[in-house]
């Protein structure tokens, strides 16, 4: 192809550059703004939602749903339609242009919808709120329950310390090649999973105190939660354990390690990494577990939350301690995925 | 027969003369299975044994009863004079004496090659980490491996796997070496690279005990070949002896299969 002429494509490219086109996108650009007007209004009835304080926002919103940002979304979205009909596609700008004013506009009449909607259900909406999300009962009661979250996670850590631990400890005596510590071992960990955790944490707390043994309640639910967690996690470091190849103990054997040596800088190393996973499954189990141990009176985020709720006489409370342990078990989990999925990887 | 368990002692050193390495009517049993019935052995300072035979034989059973991994049923090993059978004896002390390479090679994956070979050193002899590092650096430029020091076996040839267990048994500087059919799980191009760390090895005057089914490096490099069948030594002399005269009928037997392949 050589030497085209000119005038061929003189045409088009004038009419790429015809002010007039890319006029229906800008138009469908303004109008698209004009329709969110709404939003505070929109705003406005949302909140009024959680508070009645906020009562004018009915005002306010009518305001803000009517007609205008209305008519000006549809606008943005039938100017857009126009603009791309007649802008060429090669023009990327008008493209963009246009389906931003398209995007804003159907944004517009959804928050009107959305504004109406809210507005129709107000008193349902309102007393679901009420039990659930009472702003007054949030107010009051937020501090007391973030302090018994604080003690549920503390519960948590400090019983996994003791947990790892002992789990490694019980994990150890059930393979080792004495058969009395191996018995022993299995009998513990038979016992222990064969019992309700909060029969064991009434058993420990108040067998304990009947022996003359009294314990605090934190401390009492840490002995409670690591007699019980140490049992599961004591065969997890097991599973792992058994899943290195024996060749590698008698490797190590072989150049005149002792069997603690090897098991210490050569089996545990690999099979540790292998059980983080499922170790930390059952971290988050435990933080959750915790929450059994308000059934001996220790103030952690449940019995806060279960309190806040017989005084406030709703659920908020309860709804606010959900909400804390998400925050925590959520991303812990997002977390262990993430890490197996790198030891597949890394297998 | 709890005879050699008896006497509060474990016999004595090595004298000069003495062999390395002495097996007394060994028997090994598993469950009522006899995997040994009856070894004598004797393997003097600086000789090279190479035991070949055919699978299940017993071969790798004996190795792993001359440094402790498998418990003899019956009879004695004496190590540089110590029994290793005896009660009293400490197998670890013995195991710093004798190195052992194994056919999967054992590496351990979470550690570099360099901290493979500096891991017993410093553990069992309580060395410094300069020292050890000095010493493996030293041993892994011996097998040929002086770039490799911070490569994960991972990251290694099967071949370069084994001469890093190789240096990792070097580094415990012991006085005989076990190897048990190293090349076995090796691709062929790189069983050479192996066999010929074993041959330098051999040149040094390490007294070594090797179980495979590498005849060339049988003829050439073993002083002694003997032949086991069913937990017994059939034959034993030199290896071109053995290969041109084979007495036994079972020897016959076997290096007829395998000279049929060459
Ligand atoms: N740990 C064990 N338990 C039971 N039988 C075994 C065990 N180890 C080896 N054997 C048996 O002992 C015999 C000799 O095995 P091995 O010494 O490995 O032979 P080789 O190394 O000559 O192939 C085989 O029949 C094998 O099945
Ligand atoms: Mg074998």
């Amino acid at each position: 192809m050589e030497e085209a002429p000119a005038g061929r494509f003189a045409e088009p490219l004038s009419e790429f550059e015809n002010p007039d086109i890319s006029g229906w996108a800008k138009a469908s650009v303004v109008c698209g703004i004009l329709g969110l007007l709404s939003v505070p209004g929109v705003v406005a009835i949302f909140l009024s939602v959680f508070s009645t304080e906020l009562e004018a926002g009915n005002v306010l919103g009518s305001v803000g749903l009517s007609g205008l940002p209305v008519i000006a979304s549809i606008l943005a979205i039938v100017f857009a339609r126009v603009a791309k009909r007649q802008i060429l596609h090669s023009d990327l700008g008008g493209v963009g242009l246009a389906t931003a004013g398209q995007t804003l506009g159907i944004i517009g009449l959804a928050l009107v919808a959305a504004g109406l909607f809210v507005l129709f259900m107000q008193d349902r909406l309102r007393a679901f709120t009420e039990d659930f999300f009472d702003w007054e009962t949030i107010k009051e009661w937020w501090p007391e329950v973030a302090r018994g979250f604080l003690t549920t996670l503390k519960l948590a850590v400090v019983s996994e310390v003791f947990i790892l631990i002992f789990g490694l400890l019980i994990a150890m005596l059930r393979i080792s090649r004495l058969r009395t510590f191996r018995v022993f071992a299995a009998i513990y960990i038979d016992v222990i999973r064969g019992l309700p955790l909060i029969l064991q944490i009434f058993i420990i707390y108040f067998g304990l105190s009947y022996l003359g043994l009294n314990f605090s309640r934190f401390t009492a639910g840490v002995v409670a939660l690591t007699v019980c967690y140490s049992a599961y996690e004591a065969e997890i470091y097991r599973a792992g354990i058994e899943s290195i190849h024996k060749g590698q103990m008698e490797a190590a054997r072989s150049l005149g390690m002792t069997y603690l040596q090897s098991m210490r800088y050569v089996v545990l190393p690999q099979a540790v990494r292998r059980v983080i996973p499922p170790l930390s499954n059952e971290f988050i189990m435990l933080t959750k577990d915790t929450a059994l141990v308000a059934f001996i009176g220790m103030g952690e985020a449940f019995m806060m939350g279960k309190e806040g709720m017989g005084q406030a006489a709703n659920v908020t409370p309860l709804v606010g301690v959900a909400l804390f342990f998400l925050l925590v078990t959520i991303p812990a989990m997002r977390g262990v995925h993430y890490l197996e999925n790198r030891l597949a990887k890394g297998d | 027969m709890a005879d050699h368990r008896d006497g509060d002692e474990p016999p004595m050193e090595l004298k000069p003369g003495e062999p390395m390495i002495k097996i007394e009517g060994l028997h090994k049993k598993f469950g009522d299975f006899d995997a040994l019935k009856g070894i004598d052995l004797e393997v003097l300072p600086r000789q090279v044994v190479v035991v070949v035979g055919p699978s299940g034989s017993g071969k790798s059973t004996m190795l792993r009863c001359i440094n402790g991994l498998e418990h003899a049923t019956r009879g004695h090993i004496y190590i540089e004079g110590v029994d290793v059978t005896h009660r009293a004896t400490d197998i670890n002390k013995v195991r710093e004496k004798v190195g052992m390479v194994f056919q999967s090679f054992n590496l351990f994956p979470h550690l570099t090659a360099i901290r493979n070979v500096t891991l017993a050193p410093l553990k069992v002899r309580g060395i410094s980490q300069e020292e050890a590092n000095v010493k493996a650096v030293e041993l892994l430029g011996k097998v040929g491996l002086g770039d490799k020091a911070d490569a994960f076996p991972a990251h290694l040839s099967g071949g370069q796997q084994q001469r890093v267990a190789i240096a990792r048994a070097l580094a415990m500087e012991p006085d005989v070496m076990l190897f048990d059919e190293v090349t076995s799980a090796l691709d062929p191009e790189l069983v050479k690279e192996v066999l010929d760390t074993m041959q330098d090895l051999a040149r040094e005057g390490m007294t070594m005990i090797v179980v495979t089914h590498e005849m060339g490096f049988a003829r050439e490099v073993g002083d002694r070949l003997i032949f086991m069948d069913e937990g017994l030594v059939v034959e034993d002399g030199d290896p071109t002896e053995i290969f041109n005269n084979p007495k036994h009928p079972r020897t016959q037997d076997f290096f007829s299969k395998i000279l049929s392949h060459l």
